[in-house]
């Protein structure tokens, strides 16, 4: 696998290298674009939450995406293809890369932003900026974030498996017919359990919850009607250590049926 | 080596490219695919190869399926794709890079291709010719020393002079354990180099024989007036008269002239193939 890491970041090491900068300069130059010209310092941490999570969901995405570009190539292609290496061994590589790799490059390229901006921002207007937000440190409300960053990248890694042109583009659109036809089919279930009055299929979340309108005809109250905690607890179980993995597998699945 | 039986594919429904196409190859020999273009010689290698996955049947390389694409197989085949793609390093880096995942690489052997097709050995891949660069590939290839060699097209791209050192380098590499195929329209280019012809036509090979048994029963002449002579299986006029093919009645030995006997096979197929069984 080492021999293969070696060979596949000799080939990348420039893409991998412009697209880090590229994060980073935009990251750090817009924020100090925004300081320096129009006077608005960030009072706290959090007033770059947004700058952190568009990183790490659209950068991450990106390059998951690109993760099998090679096989949009026929002579790129044959050369990742018929490498003597097994297809777990290339898989495995660009899991590593695409997922974990991303992760780490872009937490020290937006811990050196950030220091770039706090410092930049002290510098130009005096303003510190307060330490509000605790990125990784919060694990009751954010680190679900972190299970859909890894669930969202399997599926573009699984999407990268299927298109190999336009990769992006291609999974954003699945991903979106594939949530509405979840919606749709979340829709009729409700229907059939629960009829057509009261709307129920407009007040649900899909497979989780559904909102009964009450009271009236001046006061209207929606009364929450809850999947059971068993099966809550299943969902959570499935997001947390069954979605993305599942995800992999079938992407490992299908870089084995590739064919030129 | 490479063992095709009943191999059926095709790239769209209804419409197959191979139909039970049957193929042994072994090792020791160089083998020239022919056939037109779009005969399937390409699919026939990318099959080999386990780029292309059969609809029905086996393609087995050393006795591992090809689909499967297995480290020891991979570590035993080697493809020289028409277009193929070289990272923008330099000659001594993609050496560096690529032969470890090959256990019988022969470095010195590599250098010494170079020497032979005269590529600079300290030269970046990306100021290289598009000869030139196929020149590196196919010195890596052989200096790979994979049991099976495969190459598509590969004088594509090559000067005159290029090819020549061509079939000079192929001649030297070959060894009772090697089995090379080289698949190529440009028949000519494999004259004086291959021991065995494969020719595919219409979903099948429809000829394959040795180079050796082509001239024991098959004769290659020019001659002036075509009248004169009898028993012609296939004609060819140009400006030095007329080059055919005959039952070689009289066993004499006779150069094998590739293109007239790969028109020949096409178009005559029956009484050529008559003389073969």
């Amino acid at each position: 696998m080492q021999l293969y890491l070696q060979k596949h970041f000799t080939d990348h090491y420039r893409f991998y290298g412009m697209g880090m900068l590229t994060i980073f300069g935009l990251m750090t130059g817009i924020a100090v674009l925004m300081i320096t010209v129009a006077r608005d310092p960030f009072r706290q941490l959090s007033d770059l939450a947004s700058f952190y999570y568009i990183g790490l969901f659209f950068g991450g995405m990106l390059f998951t995406s690109r993760a099998f570009n090679e096989l949009g190539s026929k002579e790129k292609g044959v050369d990742f293809l018929m490498l003597p290496a097994s297809q777990f061994e290339k898989f495995i590589t660009l899991l590593l890369i695409s997922s974990i790799g991303y992760f780490i490059a872009y937490h020290i390229s937006c811990y050196l932003s950030f220091k770039i901006i706090e410092n930049a921002q002290q510098a130009a207007i005096g303003v510190k900026i307060e330490k509000d937000y605790l990125f990784l440190d919060n694990p009751k409300e954010k680190v679900y974030i972190y299970y859909g960053y890894f669930i969202l990248q399997a599926a573009f890694l699984l999407g990268a498996t299927y298109f190999h042109k336009y990769s992006f583009i291609k999974t954003v659109l699945s991903v979106f017919v594939f949530g509405f036809a979840l919606w749709l089919i979340n829709c009729v279930i409700i229907t059939l359990i629960f009829g057509f009055g009261n709307e129920f299929w407009k007040r649900s979340v899909p497979f989780l919850l559904v909102g009964k309108l009450e009271g009236g005809p001046f006061s209207w109250h929606t009364t929450i009607y809850l999947i059971p905690k068993w099966l809550q607890d299943t969902y959570l179980f499935m997001i947390k250590f069954v979605i993305a993995p599942v995800l992999w597998t079938i992407a490992y699945f299908r870089l084995k049926d590739q064919e030129i | 080596m490479i063992n095709i039986q009943s191999l059926t594919f095709s790239y769209r429904k209804n419409k197959p490219l191979f139909e039970n196409l049957q193929l042994r190859l072994e090792a020791g020999h160089i083998y020239g695919l022919l056939g037109k273009n779009g005969a399937g010689k390409s699919t026939l290698l990318k099959q080999i190869a386990g780029l292309l996955f059969p609809d029905s049947g086996i393609c087995e390389v050393l006795g591992y399926p090809s689909a499967k694409r297995q480290p020891a197989f991979l570590r035993e085949i080697f493809l020289v794709p028409e277009e193929f793609y070289l990272p923008k390093v330099s000659v001594k880096r993609y050496v560096n890079i690529y032969a470890p995942f090959y256990p019988n690489f022969d470095e010195a052997a590599f250098y010494n291709y170079l020497k032979e097709f005269e590529i600079p050995r300290d030269q970046q891949l990306t100021e290289m010719s598009y000869g030139q660069k196929k020149k590196v590939l196919i010195s890596f290839a052989l200096a790979t020393n994979t049991k099976a060699l495969i190459m598509d097209e590969p004088t594509n791209g090559l000067d005159i002079p290029s090819k020549s050192q061509f079939r000079k380098v192929i001649a030297a590499a070959v060894s009772n354990d090697k089995c090379i195929v080289i698949s190529t329209h440009q028949v000519r280019d494999l004259d004086n180099l291959i021991d065995s012809i494969v020719i595919i036509d219409g979903h099948k090979i429809i000829f394959r024989e040795d180079v050796q048994t082509v001239t024991d029963k098959l004769s290659f002449k020019t001659v002036s007036r075509i009248e004169e002579t009898t028993g012609i299986l296939f004609a060819d006029s140009n400006v030095r008269g007329h080059t055919i093919i005959t039952r070689n009645a009289g066993h004499e030995q006779s150069k094998i002239d590739m293109e007239l006997l790969f028109n020949a096979v096409l178009t005559n197929h029956k009484p050529i193939q008559e003389i073969f069984n």
